[in-house]
């Protein structure tokens, strides 16, 4: 099994359009990796360069030590479920999950081995015979998979592979494709922009905005340590809440000033904006769960939360999940969203108090992109 | 709403109405509205179907009619005494079913031929990507703009000099590929999902073999359509046979009905009697293919 290496990989097309711009990524044997990004980032692009479907402008594509720029698909040793399923329907489940081997000119008793033994993996046994307009969804999404993994390949490539299922399914069949990538362990290279397919499945994630990929990293990492305002925007949902403040510094300490509060930092914190030598406007980056309603500073005993840092806000709105509620809020001229437990009662037009978790924020310059304490929490 | 179904049935029952009596009526009154309805789709259809079809039905009660039936003051729809003696006397003035051979053989191998280069043709314009694959499409569209007879003298001139005349060589191979059907087959063939090609792609399908296995099948009407069009319009032709053809053996059913007619001895009933029978072939081709037909003109029309 191959290391998977893109060198300056760049997609200019015909009409100017710049789709990929200058990607650096080393993929290791057996990685779920996940490309994740708004729609017209590239990420399709990318995948479609390294199955070989589309051309690459310039920079170089390595598979193992071989350089697969101009490699046909075929030649890649590489399997890809789409989108559409792209399964054939002028052939039965058998025959299209017999397809490929059949072109390799494997035996009839070695295809048939193969068919039997990925349908019984994937559930398909009873629909064998079946044509895939007769299949539901689901059935026709384990087809498109078991297309790709009946010959085995060392890299599976998924563009969007669940976005035509309905909800219930797509968990479903979430929880199936990472038992799969236990048994199987072979390399995937999944593109979604679905985020929480990407956080719960993936072993390493890479965020692409622009054609350009904006960070690499395991999922925790990412949605602790975003590297610029975009990948902290981006990941995570409801997304998280950049607040306008001002940094001052008081005699022993530094604080920020939001609206009529002055929010101090705690040591770390204070720490780390004296080492980035960060004055004046900043933008502060506050997940939901950075908010600490009253119940659950309770809960989580955080005595360090005094009362005269406490803020009070306005609700404006109120969305019950089930056992967690998100709550809406007006806070230094922007709608803020908290999440806490469903305990909190509390209505639209009810004011309630809460702190900020200091030790949690991102921090950036105002009107700029990149997270200035990135550097810190990667130590 | 439930509550409101209860309050009503109790108002029935209160004013003592039976209620199966009033769903007995309107049961009736449906039945009688649909039964209307039918009649008189059926009844404006059917006399569509006279006016549309009365040139065709009367041709072959004038082929039945003996020719002095026909030349009457009155007007004659139905033959008072049907005879066949139009059609064996135009069977013995030329050898038709000979014709009718040679038209089968040519408008089949020219359909055969037509669907095979031109859906190769079209392949290539809506699958493959190579340089000035818009521009050469586009010269392909242009000859569809030329008259075919602005063509024919340059036409006649390369074949004579080729020797080819009066053969069936000249008869079809110019005839092998058109326009029309690249474009009706790449109109097709861009409504087909593109993520089929690239994923037997990767299976590491060849080209031809998607086209044999995966293309030509999931096509079929587009070939249907496709071969009805084509057949018919060989069938059909008659300037090029005409022109290159001169001796009985090579020529087409189109100009032995012209053979039927001549100014000393014009018989109607003779000629049409012709017509009738070569019709028949056409148009039992139009019945069978007439779906495939329809759905392959109108397939780039309308998604799904």
């Amino acid at each position: 099994m191959a290391e998977i290496v893109l060198k300056n990989v760049n997609k200019v097309y015909e009409n100017g359009f710049h789709a990929v711009n200058n990607v650096n990524l080393t993929i290791s044997p057996q990685e779920f990796i996940i490309f994740v990004g708004p729609s017209g980032c590239g990420k399709s692009t990318t995948l479609r360069m390294i199955a070989g479907l589309e051309e690459i402008s310039s920079g170089e594509l390595w598979m193992g030590d071989v350089l697969a720029n101009f490699l046909e698909p075929r030649e890649r040793e590489l399997a890809m479920v789409f989108q559409n399923y792209a399964l054939y329907p002028n052939m039965t489940v058998y025959k299209n999950l017999a397809f490929s081997l059949e072109i390799r000119g494997e035996k009839k008793e070695e295809v048939k081995k193969r068919v039997k033994a990925v349908a019984n993996l994937l559930g398909l046994e009873e629909v064998l015979d079946r044509r895939p307009k007769d299949l539901s969804g689901g059935q026709r999404q384990r087809v498109a998979i078991g297309n790709a993994i009946i010959r085995n390949p060392d890299i599976l490539l998924m563009d969007e592979p669940l976005s035509n299922l309905d909800a219930k399914l797509r968990g479903q069949m979430r929880v199936e494709l990472a038992a799969l990538h236990k048994k199987l362990n072979n390399t995937i290279i999944y593109v979604t922009h679905d985020q929480t397919e990407a956080m719960t499945l993936g072993t390493r994630i890479v965020v692409m905005d622009h054609g350009e990929i904006q960070q690499v990293d395991t999922p925790k990492q990412l949605y602790d340590n975003p590297i610029n305002r975009f990948v902290a925007g981006f990941i995570g949902s409801p997304a998280m809440n950049f607040i306008d403040g001002k940094i001052r510094f008081g005699k022993n300490d530094v604080y920020f000033k939001m609206d009529r509060y002055n929010v101090s930092c705690t040591p770390m914190i204070a720490a780390w904006i004296k080492e980035a030598g960060c004055v004046g406007d900043v933008t502060v980056g506050l997940r939901p769960e950075g908010f600490i309603d009253s119940c659950r500073k309770e809960k989580m005993q955080r005595t360090d939360l005094k009362d005269e840092e406490k803020i009070t806000v306005k609700v404006t709105h109120r969305e019950l999940l089930g056992n967690e509620v998100l709550l809406y809020f007006e806070f230094c001229d922007k709608t803020c969203i908290m999440k806490t437990t469903a305990e909190n009662r509390a209505q639209a037009g009810d004011c309630i108090s809460i702190w900020l978790d200091i030790d949690q924020i991102c921090l950036f310059e105002k009107g700029k992109d990149k997270n200035l304490f990135y550097y810190n929490r990667c130590k | 709403m439930d509550h409101t179904i209860t309050s009503k049935k109790a108002i029935y029952q209160d004013q003592n109405i039976d209620i199966e009596k009033i769903r007995e009526e309107m049961y009736q009154r449906q039945r009688v509205r649909k039964i209307r309805k039918t009649a008189v789709r059926l009844g404006a259809n059917v006399i569509m179907v006279l006016i549309i079809l009365l040139p065709l039905l009367y041709a072959v009660s004038v082929a039945l009619m003996p020719s002095s039936e026909l030349f009457t003051t009155q007007l004659n729809l139905i033959p008072k005494n049907p005879t066949l003696s139009n059609f064996k006397e135009a069977l013995a003035k030329v050898p038709l079913v000979r014709f009718v051979l040679n038209s089968f053989l040519v408008a089949g191998v020219i359909t055969f031929g037509q669907i095979i280069s031109c859906s190769l043709a079209a392949f290539s314009f809506s699958f493959l990507d190579f340089k000035g694959k818009n521009i050469l499409f586009m010269l392909v569209m242009a000859t569809m703009m030329i008259p075919g007879e602005a063509t024919i003298i340059s036409n006649y001139l390369t074949v004579s000099r080729l020797g080819w005349l009066d053969t069936y060589k000249v008869l079809i191979i110019p005839y092998l590929t058109s326009a029309m059907g690249i474009f009706l087959f790449r109109q097709f063939y861009l409504t087909f999902p593109i993520s089929l090609y690239e994923s037997a792609k990767i299976d590491g399908c060849g080209n031809l073999r998607f086209i044999l296995q995966i293309l030509i099948p999931l096509t079929k009407s587009a070939i249907g359509a496709m071969a009805v069009y084509t057949f018919i319009n060989a069938w059909n032709m008659y300037m090029w046979p005409l022109l290159v053809t001169g001796s009985d053996k090579m020529r087409t059913v189109q100009i032995g009905i012209g053979m039927l007619d001549s100014v000393d001895s014009q018989s109607i009933t003779l000629m049409i009697a012709g017509v009738v029978m070569i019709i028949l072939p056409s148009i039992s081709i139009f019945i069978v293919g007439q779906k495939q037909l329809i759905k392959g003109m109108f397939s780039g029309a309308v998604k799904g």
